[in-house]
């Protein structure tokens, strides 16, 4: 057995079908869980759905005009019922995406072939040893170490921004800096060539915008000719260093990757990008988003901060239930193996599953009062926004040591800081984007 | 109107009867209203520079004018500027004279003709706030850089087509704004120098060169300026009457078409207020951008140093450069609140219903928040400025004009050869909005 890319073996999306074994519950979704404007239409998540349906259809069938449908699920129990059975709830039979596009549709090969040929789309076997390789870079030695120039970084930070303020954009002053600094630093990014990671991220941001605005026929071939060129820039950046760190390898997380052997065999070109494009994007947009949320909850919270201040050793549990409350990656799908069965609804082999984590963060079976922020709340750590089981977040305690050092920082740097009110949250069903963010700094 | 009471005159601004001016303020506040004064910046700057050193938090009774509290440290401004439930706009948001809002409230029972975001508070002020906010967020204007900087391109293009020499507030600071922000209305470019006439004779009102009815400069006849500002209004009205029924037919991607179908509390917006919106938008967008686009290169051209410095590396320096020229002209020259309660600062008692005037300028060349305030440095850093206000009425439009400015600044200075002053410049005289009003330049690209 050998490692394919999953490219080659995916299941392809098909056309609108019905369940295979009907539906166990009536309800038609409240919202449209497959437009990308879903949240961003609503100011955020969209809650009161999230709640109807798990109250009234913990696994509710949710029709696609331009595939073949999925289960919805919503309950904190089901969801990790679904983590817990990869071999029934596959990552790799179909990727982790509620859809990749059915055939004939246009898109764009690397990108394409990069989301699927990577660690999160894998199944066992492959999964397990891939995933080792990378696991010294996130264990807590290494966390407590890239802790010390986190907190360095942070106060670079927020210099700058005490420099600009009083009213800043949190999102493009720090929330976007800070994680890709410490992924930089995991990675072993040389600093010279930091600005150009931060480049492609807006770029790719940026595209996603004019890809919709295709529609008022405002995307030139012009446009069209520079996002080919800077996916591959983004691309051919990553090889490259891919490259150099298989001649020299360093201490870090790419040469890692680069000198992987398994089944014998080094990573195929397909996986080196996919590699590529996780990390780049696995590390940043959710931090970022996690970071910015946690300061709108704060502002929507007053009390926190004198609950932090009289007993700072709650910080752990402030990030784990302000992660709880965000919940900054919306989802993970699956696809069935086999028939099966999950609550009180069949599913079929071949159909799709999509965990709805901000829903199963919110399931007040789990989390009592889940809609208030409580800052004891004893199961806090609990939550499911990094998911669980073998495919749970690699860079968990990578993202909780960033946000407990950023706000350790900003409330003695900033007591009174605050959210004005103001932001801008991006058309994006997949992840929680908060794109701006206007922060008063109280000085 | 659910957010002001229906008044045949205004109320009284002075609570305590016992309250004396004290001597710098009864020195100063005549200057400090008087929309001449703005267009030299030497008097106004000692005048401020009194008050701040003299009498921080001053009682003003200027001639002419319901009394009001001239608030000139820029600490003072920002305490008051947060504090929006305490301090409200709605029932004096400007400086007008007390002749001209007996006018207004005999006529409409109210202090305002409009009702702009300026004029309203919370909640109505946000709720309306809320719609257009997305649209002028960093992230957001940042996508409408090309078209900005290619505007800007234009601008500068059309400056070394003339040759050597042009008046740079009248010929490039006046329309690339313009430009700028009818694009984002959706106003089509033909029906731009309409616009230009209207914003300017809402916010220029004061200075003769922009008046409507020049004969009013000197007679402050009150029915008469009512009556021109009026007539100015119901051209605007006319416009965008057309342009709310176009885009509620057919949208398109601009901030016309958001106002036109925004919704408050369920209910599409009223029409007042959609009228409203479309002129803040137009004549905020406009004029005060115009004014820092100019004030900046001036400041720039008066100071060679600075003027080298932007000379030998535009992109790097263009945005502290940005937010110092902001500063410099320091474009809006003030807002008022109202108190809403009684509010200790500064050792005085502000009584409840009694006014603050907000001087921007003067906190802008606080001694105690800036370095040198006297001085335009183009790599100022930190740069306080509080040109912007502050608080929940804060600037919507800060990140485009920021945006806007950079773009211009860069392109003209990757460019331009060489740029000096080639006569006197000259100023706007208005105490609400202003800045340069002529810089004669001479260049080589």
């Amino acid at each position: 057995m050998t490692l394919l890319n999953v490219t080659e073996t995916y299941q392809v999306e098909s056309p609108p079908k019905e369940p295979k074994f009907g539906k166990a519950h009536a309800l038609t979704p409240p919202v449209d869980l497959t437009q990308p404007t879903v949240f961003s239409d609503n100011g955020g998540y969209t809650h009161d759905a999230f709640a109807t349906m798990r109250e009234k259809a913990p696994v509710m069938w949710h029709p696609e005009v331009l595939g073949a449908g999925f289960w919805a699920v919503t309950s904190y129990d089901l969801v990790k019922k679904v983590e817990l059975a990869p071999g029934t709830f596959s990552s790799q039979k179909g990727g982790i995406l509620m859809n990749y596009g059915m055939e004939g549709v246009p898109r764009h090969p690397l990108l394409h072939s990069s989301s699927l040929n990577s660690l999160i789309n894998l199944d066992r076997p492959f999964h397990t040893p891939l995933r080792m390789e990378h696991m010294a870079y996130f264990r807590a030695d290494f966390v407590a170490e890239l802790r010390k120039r986190v907190d360095v970084e942070v106060n670079r930070l927020l210099d700058a921004m005490e420099k600009q303020g009083p009213v800043v954009d949190m999102v493009e002053m720090f929330s976007a800096e800070l994680p890709l600094f410490t992924l930089c630093e995991i990675l072993g990014v040389p600093p010279a060539d930091r600005p150009k990671l931060v480049h492609w991220m807006h770029f790719l941001e940026t595209s996603q915008y004019q890809a919709q605005q295709e529609g008022l026929g405002n995307v030139t071939p012009e446009q069209i000719m520079t996002f080919m060129t800077e996916i591959q820039a983004m691309f051919e950046y990553g090889r490259y260093l891919l490259d150099e760190r298989r001649k020299n390898p360093q201490p870090d997380l790419l040469s890692a990757i680069a000198n992987v052997q398994i089944d014998g065999k080094p990573l195929s070109p397909e996986f080196l990008d996919g590699s590529w494009l996780l990390i780049v994007f696995a590390g940043n947009d959710t931090t970022r988003n996690s970071l910015s949320g946690t300061m709108r909850l704060l502002t929507e919270n007053p009390h926190l901060r004198e609950q932090l201040k009289e007993k700072p050793e709650r910080f752990p549990n402030f990030v784990h239930e302000a992660i709880r409350m965000v919940t900054p990656v919306t989802y993970m799908r699956r696809t069935a193996t086999q028939d099966t069965e999950l609550g009180d609804q069949k599913i079929a082999a071949g159909e799709k599953v999509v965990m709805y984590y901000p829903a199963a963060n919110r399931d007040p079976a789990k989390f009592a009062d889940p809609n208030t922020f409580d800052i004891d709340r004893a199961n806090a750590k609990e939550h499911l926004s990094f998911g669980h089981g073998p495919h749970v977040c690699l860079g968990q305690r990578v993202a909780n040591m960033q946000l407990e050092s950023a706000y350790r920082n900003i409330l003695s740097r900033f007591p009174n800081v605050r959210w004005t009110g103001e932001q801008t949250i991006a058309p994006n069903n997949f992840v929680h984007a908060i794109s701006s963010l206007m922060v008063d700094l109280g000085k | 109107m659910s957010d002001t009471a229906v008044l045949a005159v205004p109320p009284d601004t002075k609570k305590d009867p016992a309250r004396r001016m004290s001597e710098a303020a009864a020195a100063t506040c005549d200057q400090i209203v008087t929309p001449a004064v703005y267009a030299d910046q030497a008097a106004l700057d000692a005048a401020f520079k009194r008050l701040r050193a003299e009498d921080p938090l001053a009682w003003c009774e200027p001639e002419g004018f319901r009394p009001f509290w001239a608030a000139t440290k820029h600490a003072d401004i920002m305490d008051i500027s947060r504090q929006n439930q305490l301090f409200t706009n709605g029932q004096r948001e400007m400086l007008s004279y007390h002749e001209a809002e007996k006018g207004v409230y005999a006529k409409f029972g109210q202090p305002h003709l409009l009702k702009t975001l300026v004029q309203l508070d919370d909640p109505l002020h946000y709720k309306l706030r809320h719609l257009t906010q997305e649209w002028f967020m960093p992230q957001n204007v940042k996508k409408r850089e090309d078209a900005i900087k290619s505007i800007a391109k234009q601008y500068v293009d059309r400056m070394e087509d003339m040759g050597g020499e042009c008046d740079f507030q009248r010929d490039v600071a006046l329309y690339y704004p313009l430009r700028v922000i009818m694009q984002i209305l959706g106003v089509p470019e033909s029906d731009e120098p309409m616009m230009l006439k209207l914003t300017q004779e809402i916010f220029g009102a004061q200075d003769e060169d922009l008046m409507r009815d020049k004969s009013l400069a000197e007679e402050r006849d009150v029915e008469k300026g009512l009556a021109s500002i009026q007539a100015t209004l119901a051209e605007f009205f006319m416009y965008f009457t057309n342009i709310t029924a176009d885009r509620r037919a057919t949208p398109k991607d601009d901030v016309s078409t958001v106002i036109a179908n925004g919704m408050v509390d369920g209910e599409p917006i009223g029409q007042l207020e959609a009228m409203s919106y479309y002129i803040i938008v137009a004549a905020a967008g406009h004029d005060t951008t115009s004014a820092s686009t100019g004030g900046g290169v001036l400041g720039m051209l008066q100071n060679p140093s600075e003027l080298k410095k932007m000379m030998a590396d535009p992109k790097a320096v263009s945005r502290t450069a940005v937010d110092e020229a902001i500063r410099w002209t320091t474009p809006v020259k003030h807002f008022m609140r109202t108190a809403q309660d009684d509010y200790e600062l500064r050792g005085k008692k502000i009584l409840k219903g009694e006014s603050v005037l907000l001087c921007y300028p003067s906190g802008n060349r606080d001694e105690e928040v800036f370095d040198d305030p006297f001085t335009f440095r183009a790599d100022r850093s930190p740069n306080k400025l509080i040109s912007f206000g502050y608080g929940g009425h804060m600037c919507l439009g800060m990140h485009l004009a920021r945006l806007e400015m950079q773009a211009i600044y860069e392109e003209l200075f990757s460019r331009v050869k060489s740029i000096e002053l080639a006569g006197e410049p000259s100023f706007i005289k208005a105490n609400f909005v202003g800045g340069p009003k002529s810089i004669p330049v001479r260049y080589k690209f």
